[in-house]
């Protein structure tokens, strides 16, 4: 009985054994209690709002024209993981810090968060949940945003948000009337035809067409459509056959109303959803625009960005059309 | 006195390491668990492939190859097949009498350490091996049906280590503890794991009793959250993400601290080979 009693005499665990488990925890609460420092020198090279906010005012320019906004907070631990794994990569570090003003939004404590420059920013970007990335252009318009808070893959979307900048830019030169910068800002393979049209990017396509009709681009259209189609096709492919054929018959709609093949109304009653309806009226929007029906140009395009802010996305073309022709 | 003067310091006992590896598995209906394993991955996509499914275009390998992936990395499953290889199951004491383990077990006694180690080998070792060979299994099947993207590099069965190496510790602490606080503390565990989430954009509040409540929860997620293991995925993490030291200390003092636990569990209960 009494030797039953002494279990401890029977655990027999090595020294060295309790030494090194020791040891690991003591690191682990030593690590914990660093995580957040990134090695000087080596790591983003983050700016506060307030600093991001002057050099936007600068003379000249900030020398970037994409802003990296990464919303985050002391005590949240998710921000702290993305912090000490996707911003201490060397490759991540390397394209923000060539191709981006990274800014880091501390929203830790009310003091914090209630600073203008923050607030300012919380409210634009209607920030309900942290960890938040945006990713805009120097000028304000959004390019991409990362709500995930456990993203896999980081760097495909600075990387992806960099090229979906293009596309953001084109559209802005496009509402200024610069159509030879706007099309200088799309990917060959977007102007040939060699991507699959997607309906939360059908914006794009759209603005190609539009350009290459501007630019007196004619033998080039034709051939984008039915690349375009042939890809779709192929991109659908994954899906099972009703949402494969939904999704082209929708594509086939508008093609034939860009081919003038069908009216407006036609292509309205085809649209089940209302992303499809907001893809319908910008496509009539741009099409009495190039005809110069204004005001009905402005009406379709107005209908277009009330749908497309409905089903929480922005094409990001129509409204700001609806502005410069209202002007 | 005696008995303790006699006891074997070696750290690994060979005849522990069969019993919980081999000996149990002479009883067939033991051999189910790991087989359905073994063969559920291959078999689904084997029936999901062998139906009208849409064309096995590049994006959709892809989407398999992450899928088969994220299922050969997870937490349960890994818990599942390494608790098959601690546990006892049906290897009641009439089967181990039986077996010729029982006169290997017996002839000297044995610390509580050196059978916790070897039982976690024989967890470790078996949760490997039934994983990389359901995977194996998995991308021969992939093939069979004109499906290439499944990883099979040396990073993916070291991610399947990793992972058994972490759940096999977690498994050998609760299955040493007794069953009642085993599985409170799994359900602590889980629970400190996800406090934090809670707290995902929390302004700060005037209620005194709320700001203390996400004090303390937060607290709990910082220095406990992480006692829970994560899933490991090696060939992620090299693509995309730096390595990261204070990930891989959790991953290796979490490993220690559990087996250090349950001797200490094992310590308090009767001890016996064998039954559960």
């Amino acid at each position: 009985m009494a030797q039953t009693k002494k279990p401890l005499s029977t655990l027999a665990i090595p020294i060295w054994f309790i030494v090194i488990v020791c040891w690991l925890l003591s690191f682990r609460v030593y690590a914990k209690l660093t995580q957040a420092t990134a090695p000087a020198g080596k790591g983003v090279a983050w700016v506060s709002p307030e600093q991001c906010e002057a050099l936007l005012k600068k003379p000249g320019g900030p020398g970037k024209d994409l802003v990296l906004y990464e919303f985050t907070a002391d005590w949240c631990p998710p921000c702290k993981k993305r912090e000490r794994v996707y911003f201490r990569a060397p490759s991540v570090i390397s394209e923000i810090n060539n191709n981006f003003i990274p800014v880091r939004v501390d929203l830790t404590n009310k003091q914090l968060s209630d600073l203008p420059a923050t607030k300012a920013l919380t409210d634009k970007f209607d920030v309900e949940s942290i960890p938040y990335c945006v990713v805009t252009l120097a000028s304000g318009q959004k390019v991409d945003d990362d709500r995930y808070t456990f993203h896999q893959k980081f760097s495909d979307f600075v990387v992806k948000s960099k090229e979906r900048s293009h596309p953001v830019k084109a559209k802005l030169a496009l509402v200024r009337g610069d159509y030879q910068a706007a099309i200088k800002e799309l990917s060959r393979e977007l102007i040939a035809g060699d991507l699959a049209v997607s309906r939360y990017e059908f914006d794009d396509y759209l603005m190609v067409h539009h350009l290459l009709v501007l630019l007196n681009r004619q033998p080039e259209i034709e051939p984008m459509m039915q690349k375009s189609f042939a890809k779709t096709a192929d991109y659908y492919k994954r899906y099972d056959e009703d949402k494969s054929k939904a999704a082209l018959d929708w594509l086939k709609d508008i093609n034939s109303y860009l081919r003038g093949q069908i009216s407006d109304k036609q292509l309205i009653a085809g649209a089940k959803y209302e992303q499809d309806k907001a893809n319908c009226y910008l496509a009539i929007g741009l099409s009495k625009l190039r005809s110069g029906a204004k005001s009905e140009a402005i009406k379709a395009l107005h209908q277009a960005a009330v749908l497309s802010s409905k089903s929480y996305r922005s094409d990001g073309l129509s409204e700001p059309l609806v502005e410069s022709l209202e002007k | 006195m005696t008995t303790v003067s006699k006891i074997n310091s070696t750290l690994f006992n060979q005849a522990v390491f069969v019993n919980a590896f081999c000996t149990k598995f002479e009883d067939w209906r033991y051999w189910l668990f790991p087989l359905l394993v073994l063969i559920l991955p291959a078999f689904g996509m084997a029936v999901t492939l062998s139906m009208p499914h849409p064309a096995l275009t590049a994006e959709n390998q892809k989407d398999y190859a992450e899928f088969i992936q994220e299922y050969y990395t997870n937490g349960m499953v890994f818990s599942f097949v390494a608790y098959l290889f601690i546990s006892d199951g049906p290897a009641s004491g009439k089967l181990i009498a039986e077996s010729d383990t029982l006169s290997l077990l017996f002839t000297r006694p044995i610390t509580r350490f050196c059978y916790v180690i070897s039982r976690y080998c024989a967890a470790l070792v078996g949760a490997s091996l039934v994983m990389s060979l359901s995977l194996l299994l998995a991308k021969v099947v992939g093939l069979c049906f004109g499906l290439t993207a499944i990883d099979i590099s040396p990073l993916m069965f070291l991610s399947i280590l990793c992972n058994a190496a972490s759940w096999s510790s977690l498994m050998i602490f609760l299955h040493s503890a007794a069953p009642l606080l085993a599985g409170l503390v799994y359900f602590i565990l889980y629970g400190c794991s996800g406090v934090g989430a809670i707290y995902s954009r929390a302004e700060q509040s005037k209620d005194i009793f709320l700001e203390v409540l996400k004090s303390v929860c937060l607290f709990i997620d910082n220095w406990f959250g992480d006692l829970l293991p994560t899933s490991v995925n090696l060939v992620s993490m090299a693509s995309t993400s730096a390595f990261d030291l204070y990930e891989f200390s959790i991953f290796i003092s979490n490993i220690g601290f559990f087996l250090l636990l349950a001797v200490f569990a094992l310590s308090v209960r009767e001890f016996s080979y064998g039954a559960d």
